[in-house]
């Protein structure tokens, strides 16, 4: 291929001189050698159509296109070699009174004539023409942008359509996930689908997934995210902030540990629970996946577990106990938030009954946490070397700012007591 | 003669100053705020005599929201995620008395004693040592597990003198080899220039000033006393008393005030604010100090009835006659108070009379309201007749139609526990057609008789979503059947497995064939429902 | 590793010979001292027993130079036959826990001199000008 483009590009660079090879050569060969037969170049290229010409550089092989092939950054496409050509307009800077311009201007009849050469009018033509060939990327913004590259996943498609009349108002749809399904049929044999999972949310409380399926990757989207406007769910939010309580979930072979933080911790999830929870209008979440990362699954388990929360109350209801707060900014002081109608005295409880809260409402499930290891280069000679080395250095920041403080740069009392003495300059 | 050793005594204090604190008389001149300083009278016994610590405690009115909130100034940069509990009643009394506990250290009041006096101690003088160094030797002894205030901490003067050093060198050098945490060792600006000083008071951040001072200093030093004097003035002049109360410093204000007579600022918030009871234990406190009020025993009978009750820290609005007859002793010492010794009489009469009157209808009302807990309605014969609201005592509401002072007819009754009860009444009792919903939203609806369920009626059991139809006989259930209603997936506990469909053969024909079933006639409870409608 | 801390390591020779001494902590044009008891063979380089007290003899702000002495420690050690350099000596009777070392008198008398010497030949210096 790259060989055909080559030659093209010969032909297009010099058109006249691949015609007329023949007369440009006798004028420059020496005139012992004269034939007078006519000579007329005849190669496919002064043969066939431009269309054909192009056909089979661009064209790509059934079983290609199937593959795929012949599109995205590589693909070849037609260009229009006569793009930015004018009738009338030429190589010669010619004026034609009626066809590149008005035959009279003003008062004056326009003579034929001709008008001194642009030199730069070819490179200008080429110009032209190759602008609109490359292949460009569609450039977005850091925050239109999903979470790779111009891929949908993570990007945003805007309210899902009014059912009934019903506009859903402050609503934003989610791409989770758009990814493409082979399936074989008897007639057309292996074709393709597109498959989108999308969740749309006003982030304040209501949200809810859809999965849609189509031929193309549009209708797929939009399919997905108007069925996730119909099946929205409703879920309380703790304090505006946060979920209620920590819980474990799972869905096949996908486990989700979620744990509940405390305000302005943010979200420390994988990005799909990220934008769910962005979606639910949840702000501080930690949660940990364990197991498969089939992104459907994820999904479905994180929205099940949402739903199997239960309230302070209905904890409260279930234990038999008062269920109670401790902040440690409020130093610790009992916040009963949810009392039972009627609350179990010690003896009444067993003795092998889960009271840590924590491990009742993950429902006996423990969080893996993996030994942390130092870094590489502690246990390396150089290390403590540089640490012997910068012992004698480690108050001098602190030092140097409380200098800054006091006096406004970095001198003390002994700097007016000995005023000749350089003072050492920092930033 | 005496007077020549004031002057005597006051020029020698002027030059003793030191020029920070001039700047800040000049400052403070503005707002004709002078500070005075413990310096004549030791108050430390005074203070920390139990009787006036409980009375101090009880004025700080401490609400926990106040002393448990959240603060800037805890070291912690990120909050930390809540952590819960179970607890039984007990452990949780247990926490509430920790919690308690806690607070009592958070509201541990500063210390409010005498100024401290200068060390002036020579150990030895030693003339041959002249010469030695033009630097003063400063010998510090860090031996481990002593109190600072104990710490041997001497100097060597270039003039060879061996001396224990003076109060602020101590506290410099204490400060370098054992800091505390938040101290200084250079003056914070917010205390050596003025300006700032007075952007923090007339910004109203007095915990702050009052806080930072309790850090920076000893309660002893001259600079802390005055400080402390400036902002408790100011608050006093502004009346912003509230800003402080539920922190450690409402204890040493009020102190402050009492012992510089000038408590009566307060006590007429007080009294604006209806506390009376709190301006009792306020004329005790001036009694306890010192001791110029005419009859003394009855503030001392008062607060002792007073300090057992609870702290009201909001206006009650229904009172018991207990408290009634305790607000009017009080109001009457108050009186007496503002008649005999106080400064600003004409304004504290004049708000113990806005008090009274305001009292008046809140006593009114709480009357009022036992009145109407009887009945409202229509009468007749002088027993209600026709509709009305009846609130009985142990919390039962009914609404509904009455027949010579009893439930008769249809009517609602809202029980205290929970309960409810829609349907038709005879004399007091439940009979006819009704519905009992329970507390956790189980329902029975049906026919009822003397007060039980008796006849042909359903019951729903919606936590676990069956429907039991049947028949009942003095609240027992004769015979019913059970089904699965559609919500059974949405309820709290569902049964596992849905009620498969057999039934017995002749099951209609069984429950046909029971008496009760004769008895009642479809049709029949159609018609009564339908004129109780209309009576409606 | 962490480095051995300067307070010292506590480890020592039970009959070997202790000294206190003072062992220069600061950096260039910055001395600080820490008065430690070492081993008598030790060098000051090398990990102390326990550190008993600092010198800083550099005048702060205020034209102060600032010692520090843990007196229980020192008792200890000296209790223990330890034996004091004539730095430590003179520190320690300025303090007035010693008595005053004698070459704290010959240093003063010395700088009384010294200040004698140039009053005199300063007034000579003006008299001459004059």
């Amino acid at each position: 291929m790259a060989t055909k483009i080559l030659a093209l590009k010969n032909f297009v660079h010099s058109p006249f001189k691949v015609l007329f090879k023949q007369p440009i050569s006798f004028n420059n060969n020496n005139l012992k050698c004269i034939s007078t037969s006519p000579l007329c170049c005849v190669n496919f290229f002064n043969k066939l159509p431009a269309e054909k010409l192009w056909k089979s550089v661009t064209s790509v092989s059934n079983a290609g296109a199937k593959k795929g092939r012949g599109k995205g950054a590589g693909r070849i496409r037609i260009r229009d070699l006569n793009r930015g050509q004018m009738i009338g307009v030429g190589k010669v800077n010619m004026l034609w009174p009626g066809l590149s311009a008005p035959v009279i201007r003003g008062r004056e009849l326009l003579k034929q004539q001709r008008l001194p050469d642009d030199p730069e009018r070819m490179e200008k033509l080429i110009k032209l023409r190759d602008s609109m060939t490359k292949f460009r990327r569609l450039k977005l913004s850091p925050i239109e942008r999903g979470w790779s590259g111009v891929r949908l996943p993570g990007r945003s498609l805007g309210p899902p359509d009014p059912v009934a009349g019903e506009e859903f108002t402050g609503f934003e749809t989610k791409v989770l996930q758009l990814r493409s399904l082979l399936i074989m049929k008897g007639t057309l044999g292996r074709t393709r689908n597109y498959q989108a999972m999308v969740v749309t949310g006003n982030g304040q409380g209501l949200a809810g997934f859809g999965l849609g399926r189509a031929k193309e990757a549009t209708a797929a989207l939009r399919k997905a995210k108007n069925r996730a406007g119909k099946k929205l769910m409703h879920f309380d939010i703790y304090n505006n902030h946060t979920v209620y309580h920590d819980f474990y979930t799972a869905f096949g072979k996908t486990k989700i540990f979620v744990q509940k933080q405390n305000e302005g911790y943010g979200l420390m999830v994988h990005r799909a629970i990220k934008e769910i929870c962005q979606a639910i209008g949840i702000k501080d979440l930690r949660a940990k996946v364990e197991g498969s990362n089939n992104l459907q699954h994820l999904v479905k388990a994180f929205f099940i577990g949402l739903l199997q929360q239960r309230s302070h109350q209905q904890l409260a209801e279930e234990k038999k106990l008062h269920l109670v707060e401790f902040r440690d900014e409020n130093e610790f002081y009992p916040m009963v938030v949810a009392s039972p109608s009627t609350v179990r005295t010690k003896e009444e409880i067993p003795k092998d009954e889960t009271l840590d809260f924590i491990q009742y409402v993950m429902n006996d499930k423990v969080i893996l946490k993996k030994k942390k290891f130092p870094p590489f280069y502690q246990t390396m000679p150089h290390y403590e070397l540089y640490l012997k080395k910068f012992e004698r250095f480690r108050n001098h920041e602190k030092i140097r700012l409380n200098l800054k403080v006091e006096y406004g740069e970095t001198k003390s009392f002994l700097s007016d007591k000995y005023p000749d003495e350089k003072v050492e300059k920092d930033d | 003669m005496s007077l020549l050793k004031i002057v005597r005594i006051n020029t020698k204090h002027i030059f003793t100053k030191h020029n920070e604190t001039n700047t800040l008389y000049i400052s403070n001149r503005k707002l004709s705020i002078v500070p005075s300083v413990y310096d004549q009278e030791n108050p430390a016994p005074k203070f920390f005599s139990s009787g006036i610590q409980v009375l101090l405690k009880r004025l700080t009115r401490p609400e926990f929201s106040k002393v448990f909130r959240k603060r800037t100034n805890n070291n912690t940069a990120v909050l930390k995620t809540p952590v819960y509990k179970f607890l039984t009643d007990e452990e949780l009394n247990i926490e509430k008395e920790k919690a308690n506990t806690n607070a009592d250290r958070l509201l541990q009041m500063p210390p409010v004693v005498k100024l401290h006096e200068q060390i002036k101690d020579v150990l030895s003088k030693d003339p041959a040592l002249v010469g030695y160094d033009n630097a003063t030797y400063m010998f510090t002894d860090i031996t481990f597990g002593v109190a600072n205030e104990h710490r041997i901490i001497v100097q060597r003067n270039p003039d060879g003198t061996l001396e224990s050093c003076d109060r602020d060198t101590r506290k410099r050098l204490n400060q370098i080899y054992f800091p505390l945490q938040g101290r200084k060792i250079r003056e914070p600006k917010v205390f050596s220039e003025p300006d700032k000083f007075n952007g923090l008071l007339e910004g109203e951040k007095y915990e702050y000033i009052l806080d930072r001072a309790c850090v920076q200093y000893e309660p002893d030093e001259r600079k802390y006393q005055e400080i402390t004097s400036i902002t408790y003035q100011h608050i006093d002049l502004h009346s912003k008393f509230n800003l402080l109360r539920s922190t450690r410093h409402f204890g040493p204000m009020v102190f402050y005030l009492t012992w510089h007579q000038s408590m009566d600022r307060l006590m007429l918030e007080l009294v604006q604010s209806s506390v009376v009871r709190e301006a009792v234990l306020l004329a005790a406190l001036r009694q306890a100090v010192h001791n110029d009020l005419s009859n003394g025993e009855d503030y001392d009978a008062l607060v002792s009835e007073i300090l057992p009750r609870p702290i009201q820290l909001t206006k009650p609005e229904i009172l018991s006659e207990e408290d009634i007859a305790l607000d009017t002793k009080c109001t009457d010492l108050i009186d007496k108070y503002i008649n005999t010794s106080s400064s600003m009489k004409s304004q504290q009469a004049l708000a113990l009379q806005g008090f009274r009157e305001y009292y008046q209808q809140v006593v009114d009302l709480s009357r009022g309201l036992k009145k109407a807990h009887e009945y409202r309605g229509e009468w007749v014969r002088g027993k209600p007749e026709g509709a009305g609201w009846r609130y009985y005592e142990n919390g039962n509401v009914y609404f509904g139609f009455w027949r010579r002072g009893q439930r008769h007819g249809y009517g609602k009754m809202w029980y205290a526990d929970g309960t409810f009860y829609v349907g038709y009444w005879n004399m007091s009792k439940k009979e006819g057609l009704g519905m009992f919903v329970q507390v956790n939203g189980n329902r029975y609806e049906g026919n009822w008789h003397h007060d039980k369920k008796n006849g042909i009626g359903r019951f729903y059991h919606l936590h676990t979503g069956q429907l039991q139809e049947g028949c009942w006989q003095d609240n027992v259930c004769v015979m019913s059947k059970m089904s699965d209603i559609e919500i059974r997936q949405f309820c709290y506990f569902p049964s596992e497995y849905p009620i498969p469909p057999e039934t017995l053969l002749e099951s209609k024909k069984i429950l046909e064939d029971s008496e009760f079933w004769l008895k009642q006639q479809i049709g029949n409870i159609d018609n009564k429902l339908k004129i109780c409608i209309d009576k409606m | 590793m962490p480095l051995p801390p300067a307070s010292g390591t506590g480890k020592y020779y039970a009959l070997a010979a202790k000294s206190i001494r003072l062992i220069r902590q600061g950096c260039t044009n910055r001395p600080f001292f820490h008065i430690s008891v070492t081993q008598r063979k030790r060098l000051n380089s090398q990990p102390v027993i326990e550190q008993l007290g600092s010198y800083d003899p550099m005048p702060n702000i205020n034209n102060e130079k600032l010692v520090a002495l843990n007196l229980e420690r020192l008792k200890f050690w000296l209790g223990q036959g330890a034996h004091v350099t004539s730095p430590v000596a003179e520190l320690l009777g300025l303090t007035g826990f010693f008595p005053i070392h004698p070459k704290s008198y010959m240093t003063s008398w010395r700088n009384r001199q010294a200040e004698q010497d140039r009053l005199k030949s300063e007034k000579e210096a003006v008299k001459s000008t004059a």
